[in-house]
């Protein structure tokens, strides 16, 4: 069944776009099991892909290659990674960086020389090499300063990490972007045949972080080895799944989810779907087991953690006390009929960061299958719009999709105080004053919402039985705003702010994109940026087979030997 | 390949002629449908990026006005059988698109050249409707995307010159204050 007829079946109970697409709504969102950093590993673990490390060259301060290869459903991958150090003053998460400690490439095929001569002159250089259509995703990053070189120690010495020093961060290497889709030379997304394993939207990516992430640890565990052949020892069980990838974020999220009304509403059409689903069980002995073990896990993870609040989310001394308050009241509602509906019920009364987090803990009774995920997740853009409709029709379709454009306030002189341009250095995304830049034909036209008020105004003024072809032929402006109403992305495609505002909070719709992939540990580094981590907790690749459960993420923080002395 | 040719991504052709669309002077929404057309076109017929640049090569507002001039093309022909013609004549890659989405409805179109590319000047179009079939872009498209197309090196040279210039400067940014990761 396609996705919109989904949406749109009246049988299907669904939350509403006004509370679903609402800024701090998406702002909330956290990981479920539909992200795509699980998806990907239950698929490598089910279609029983072979991942081992075919070369590791470096040198005792971690500089040189590590090549991976992938088995995978008759598909052969390799991750190749070049690593190197640089100057401490020239690390940075800004995309600007012009060197990097690691940069990396997922190709797809059998590596020979000439392509790692290839890979070896242009991946280093990230945005400005040139690459070809055998590879699929292209990363870098640098290493945590503060860890890297105390692990290499602490492993070395046949020591393991200290909690306290390494345990609040939880990773060793961190990213700065994972390109594809077409970027530098590199195969389009939509050149993937529907039977290839990376099929599925960021799959490519996330396999490419899964190997990054790795990298990370044999990276440290290598070094280790070559400074202290006779002490060395690997990570223990505790530490050996901990770490995750580290990852920091900017603005380039914003204009990705305005421009893509369509990939928005599936990603949030599968996770509404899902609810929808958990919220009709009604509660088997099983299924309550179940998610008293997930409330369990998120509790002891974000308890192992001590955090106070970082503006604007909840930190992990919150998170916890309301993990327990979830916990109390499903206790109290176990014997109703539909005891999941119930506590979804009470938590839309908790605030949208309690309620988003319940969200997810329900998420883990959904049972629907991946493949059908991954079909409803790949979306068609493709379709051509119908220029014969009249502007009457035109403005029914406004009036029905897009009537919470009045409660934004469009013609305040706040409305378009920032517009959104790439700068020359990296195209990094940025915001401008216009009050103090014009944007001379430079705006990254996301201003959706500012020119959907702008199109109401003329169509006011038009004659109503014209075609819409024709109106456009007196007003190519609105070619933009006049698509965004012809093609029905579905209910979930839009989200419902104007992202020029004075008062616009990136954060929002950068944490909803960063939760759907997989991502945890928001730390907001000011109204721009942030820091994450995924893929923590997560098997490492040789843990990796057909038993491999779907229960890794929110690990604890490892304990210290004296307190596992004691706990033993 | 020769060192005269690069393969490209149809993303990448899209993203540049949009951005040195507007470099060029066109609105937002402009550039996005040129973008749209010269890509179709270099996919299925190739000389797109060729046609752009031609065009360009002159006048400033030449791209909005050749827009303007095209869009006639995007609506249903009340008509069975219709002329269109330019003065001066405009590359073919601006129309191949629109071209084709007619020949959906079953308008069978003529030009001279008959196998036109997409620098190829074209004065005049005869549209017919023949019940015409579909043209079956499939094959190009997928082809397209999961290998790329081969460009003139030249020419993919000059659009990312040009479409460079739509990057603001990060020092002017900068001086302005706007919004930063620090």
């Amino acid at each position: 069944m396609e996705l919109l007829d989904l949406l749109h079946d009246p049988d299907i109970s669904l939350r509403s776009p006004e509370k679903v697409m609402d800024p701090t709504t998406l702002g909330s969102a956290r990981l479920t099991r539909l992200s795509f950093s699980r998806s990907m590993i239950r698929r490598a673990a089910s279609k029983n892909w072979k991942l081992k490390r075919t070369s590791i060259d470096l040198d005792e301060s971690g500089r040189g290659q590590i090549i991976y290869r992938v088995d995978a459903e008759g598909y052969i991958f390799h991750f190749v990674a070049f690593t190197t150090t640089i100057d401490e003053s020239l690390h940075t998460d800004r995309v600007i960086a012009d060197a990097w400690e690691i940069s990396a490439a997922l190709i797809e095929g059998e590596l020979d020389e000439a392509f790692l001569d290839l890979l070896n002159r242009e991946v280093p250089k990230q945005e400005d090499g040139r690459l070809d259509s055998r590879v699929l995703a292209l990363t870098r990053g640098n290493r945590s300063v503060r860890f890297y070189e105390y692990l290499v120690d602490q492993l070395a010495s046949g020591s393991q990490p200290e909690p306290s020093l390494v345990g609040d961060a939880g990773y060793i290497m961190r990213s700065t972007a994972f390109y594809g889709n077409g970027k530098f030379g590199m195969r389009s997304f939509l050149g993937y045949e529907s039977e290839h394993p990376l099929f599925a939207p960021y799959r490519a990516q996330f396999l490419a972080a899964w190997l990054f992430r790795e990298t990370s640890y044999d990276s440290v565990e290598y070094c280790a080895q070559i400074r202290n052949p006779e002490k060395a020892v690997s990570f223990d069980k505790d530490w050996n799944q901990f770490f995750g990838l580290g990852n920091s974020t900017g603005l380039g999220l914003v204009p990705w989810a305005m421009k893509h009304p369509e990939e928005v509403n599936a990603w949030v059409g599968v996770r509404e779907l899902a609810l929808a689903n958990v919220r009709k069980l009604d509660g088997s002995p099983e299924r309550k087991r179940l998610l008293e073990k997930w409330i369990d896990q998120a509790y002891h993870h974000f308890s192992s953690f001590n955090g106070e609040d970082c503006w604007p989310w909840k930190g992990p001394d919150s998170l916890s006390e309301a993990i327990l308050e979830i916990h109390r009241t499903f206790s109290s509602m176990t014997d109703e009929d539909h005891p999941f509906d119930a506590l979804y019920l009470w938590a839309e009364n908790q605030g949208p960061e309690v309620n988003e987090l319940v969200v997810s803990l329900l998420l883990e009774l959904d049972e629907t299958s991946d493949e059908v995920v991954d079909e409803l997740l790949r979306v068609d853009t493709s379709a051509v719009s119908d220029l014969s409709i009249t502007i009457e029709d035109l403005e029914k379709r406004l009036t029905e999709n897009y009537s919470w454009l009045e409660q934004l306030d469009l013609e305040s002189s706040a409305a378009d105080h920032y517009w959104w341009v790439y700068s020359d250095h990296a195209e990094e995304p940025r915001r401008a004053d216009r009050s103090i830049l014009d944007p001379e034909h430079r705006d990254v036209p996301i201003d959706i919402a500012l020119r959907l008020n702008h199109l109401k105004k003329d169509l006011d003024k038009a004659d109503k039985t014209t075609k819409v072809s024709i109106f456009l032929q007196d007003f190519p402006h609105h070619g933009i705003a006049i698509n965004r109403l012809m093609k029905d992305s579905g209910p979930y495609g839009e989200p419902r702010e104007n992202v020029c505002d004075l008062n616009h909070l990136p954060l929002n719709l950068q944490r909803f994109q960063l939760a759907m992939y997989g991502m945890d540990n928001f730390k907001a580094q000011s109204t721009d940026w942030l820091r994450v981590t995924l893929f923590q907790g997560a098997p490492r690749i040789a843990e990796l087979n057909a038993d491999t459960f779907d229960d890794w993420v929110w690990p604890q923080q490892p304990k210290r030997e004296q307190e596992k002395i004691l706990h033993d | 390949m020769t060192s005269k040719e690069i393969f490209v991504a149809p993303r990448e052709i899209h993203d540049l002629i949009q951005r040195a669309s507007r470099v060029k002077g066109c609105e937002a929404s402009v550039a996005e449908r040129i973008a749209s057309k010269i890509t179709f076109c270099e996919i299925n017929y190739g000389g797109g990026i060729k046609g752009w640049l031609q065009l360009v090569a002159d006048d400033k507002n030449c791209l909005t006005e050749t827009f303007k001039s095209v869009q006639v093309l995007d609506s249903l022909p009340s008509k069975d059988s219709l002329d269109f013609s330019w003065n001066p004549s405009i590359p073919f890659a601006f129309i191949a698109q629109s071209l084709n989405a007619l020949q959906a409805y079953g308008f069978a179109w003529e030009s001279s050249p008959k196998v036109p590319t997409g620098d190829m000047q074209i004065q005049c179009v005869c549209l017919n409707k023949l019940n015409s079939e579909k043209l079956d872009s499939n094959n190009k498209t997928n082809k397209a995307f999961s290998k790329g197309l081969q460009v003139n090196n030249d020419e993919w040279k000059k659009l990312v010159g040009i479409a460079s210039r739509f990057l603001l400067s990060e020092k002017i940014l900068d001086d302005a204050h706007s919004a930063v990761y620090e």
